[in-house]
């Protein structure tokens, strides 16, 4: 989470005119912010709309962001007030993107060994089937908290929810993920 | 598999890559915006402080100006009504597409085609925010006027500084404004205006509606204007920036709440001081941003229509 959240060095790059400092970001957090937005929308052209507007703000804001700015935070914030607009304009579902691999592969897993990466696509299969089993609140703590690296004050204020209550329900949904994935486990 | 290790997996899970054309967009817009100019501070966390010195460099430039007998607004014989205040503005000028870049000086009779959301900044200080899609030229001013600009069809949103002269955007029904912060929508011959502040006078065969802070008029070519229930603020989300707030006092916020919607707020010197606030504020209604900071700063607060009182 660490190196998520020390990005200040390629924001002030960025400020100052490196192209290489955004490459950097957008490499680091585009795909985060994609399976974000999928796994909340539900649907793949929603969330490219929704990543792109989201750089595009970060891109106009950026000259005028602090430098002690939290990258990540900022982005998955603003990627949440897109979302909950997507929301609000078109009535979605609890649908979760089933017939998308919203999550492709694991950092830090990468194998040349084939067994070990089998394992892995299992398990990200495993993991993908069971976020799709929590409520769309559920998966939106969880991801803000996993993937965007927020901290429960962070996400209390994005979601407009007290710190206390986001605090349970993410214990209460990675409780949750940990019985589905059991009950995976235990089925032949 | 315990909690912890479900967390440690869930922390390493990668989404998939962007769509390519996706990607492009993002890197083309980053590549034009890679030297990026203050003159698009205006409404950031540090806009208080930025104005400030922008008006001592105003001042300054001023002098200057007039020290050195040279006209800045004055280039080539053309008079300068306006400076591009984002980057690659389309624009259509003597019959040539041009694409310009911050900074660069707008003439009477240019035509602004934006291609995505763009700024300029007026010669009266005044701002114009332009929305993607959008035809609007510029006309020279007429006598006692100060600016004029024709909506062909499209949305902006002004905050127009009080100054004196008549400020007037034509469209299907004509805008007037003093001092004001205001969006026009012209859409096959309808005219709508939603006003965030001050008094705007929309008239239409023959006819004038005067709209406030928090009111919205229609007017159709060749009819009288009327008044809509439309919500301006709902009206101009699009043309609101997204900003984000970190530990900064209360007051900060409102201020920026209160520049940015036809919302007023109303909170002790000390709350303002006081509380220190972690928000991101993108294009949701102001109500709900107000709940939520109130919520997670355990702060009361209570509607008056637009007012909003704010206590602990």
């Amino acid at each position: 989470m660490a190196a998520i959240d020390n990005n200040h060095n390629l924001l002030s790059a960025y400020q100052g005119g490196d192209l290489r400092a955004f490459e950097r970001l957008y490499t680091q957090y585009a795909p985060r912010l994609l399976g974000y937005a999928l796994s909340l929308l539900g649907d793949r052209d929603g969330a490219e709309d929704i990543l792109q507007k989201v750089f595009t703000a970060f891109i106009r804001r950026a000259p005028q962001l602090p430098p002690e700015t939290r990258v990540g935070t900022y982005l998955f914030a603003a990627a949440r007030n897109h979302i909950a607009n997507a929301y609000r304009s078109r009535e979605r579902g609890e649908r979760f993107a089933r017939n998308y691999e919203v999550f492709v592969r694991c950092r830090s897993l990468g194998s040349d060994d084939p067994a070990e990466n089998a394992e892995t696509g299992e398990l990200l299969q495993e993991i993908n089937g069971a976020l799709a089993h929590l409520s769309v609140k559920e998966r939106d703590v969880i991801l803000l908290r996993t993937q965007g690296g927020l901290s429960f004050t962070d996400i209390a204020k994005a979601l407009g929810r007290p710190r206390g209550t986001v605090a349970t329900q993410y214990r209460a949904a990675i409780a949750k993920l940990r019985h589905l994935l059991a009950k995976v486990e235990l089925e032949p | 598999m315990n909690e912890r290790d479900i967390e440690k997996l869930l922390q390493r899970l990668e989404g998939p890559a962007p769509r390519p054309e996706t990607t492009r967009a993002v890197m083309e817009l980053a590549r034009k915006s890679a030297a990026p100019s203050t003159t698009a501070a205006m409404h950031s966390v540090k806009a208080r402080a930025f104005r400030a010195r922008l008006r001592w460099a105003v001042a300054a430039l001023v002098l200057i100006s007039v020290a050195t007998g040279v006209g800045v607004w004055l280039r080539g014989g053309k008079t300068v009504l306006a400076t591009v205040a984002s980057d690659a503005l389309q624009v259509r000028r003597d019959g040539q597409a041009l694409t310009l870049n911050r900074e660069a000086p707008l003439y009477a009779g240019d035509e602004i085609a934006a291609e995505t959301e763009s700024d300029i900044l007026l010669k009266d200080q005044s701002t114009v925010r332009i929305d993607t899609g959008t035809l609007l030229r510029l006309d020279p001013p007429r006598k006692g006027e100060r600016a004029r600009l024709a909506l062909e069809k499209g949305r902006v949103f002004l905050s127009v500084s009080p100054a004196e002269g008549a400020f007037l955007v034509s469209a299907s029904a004509e805008v007037r404004v003093v001092g004001t912060r205001f969006g026009v929508v012209e859409d096959n011959g309808l005219t709508s205006v939603h006003v965030l502040s001050g008094r705007v006078a929309l008239q239409s065969a023959g006819a004038e509606l005067t709209l406030e802070r928090g009111r919205s008029g229609e007017a159709r070519k060749d009819n009288a204007p009327v008044e809509t229930a439309a919500d301006p603020d709902d009206a101009l989300l699009w043309a609101r920036d997204m900003i984000f707030f970190e530990n900064r006092p209360l007051g900060e916020v409102l201020d920026w709440l209160a520049d940015n919607s036809s919302y007023r707020f109303e909170a002790s010197e000390d709350l303002r001081a006081r509380i220190q606030v972690s928000v991101a504020v993108g294009d949701e209604p102001i109500p709900d941003i107000v709940r939520a900071l109130a919520l997670t700063c355990g702060l009361r607060h209570e509607f008056d229509g637009h007012d909003v009182t704010i206590t602990e």
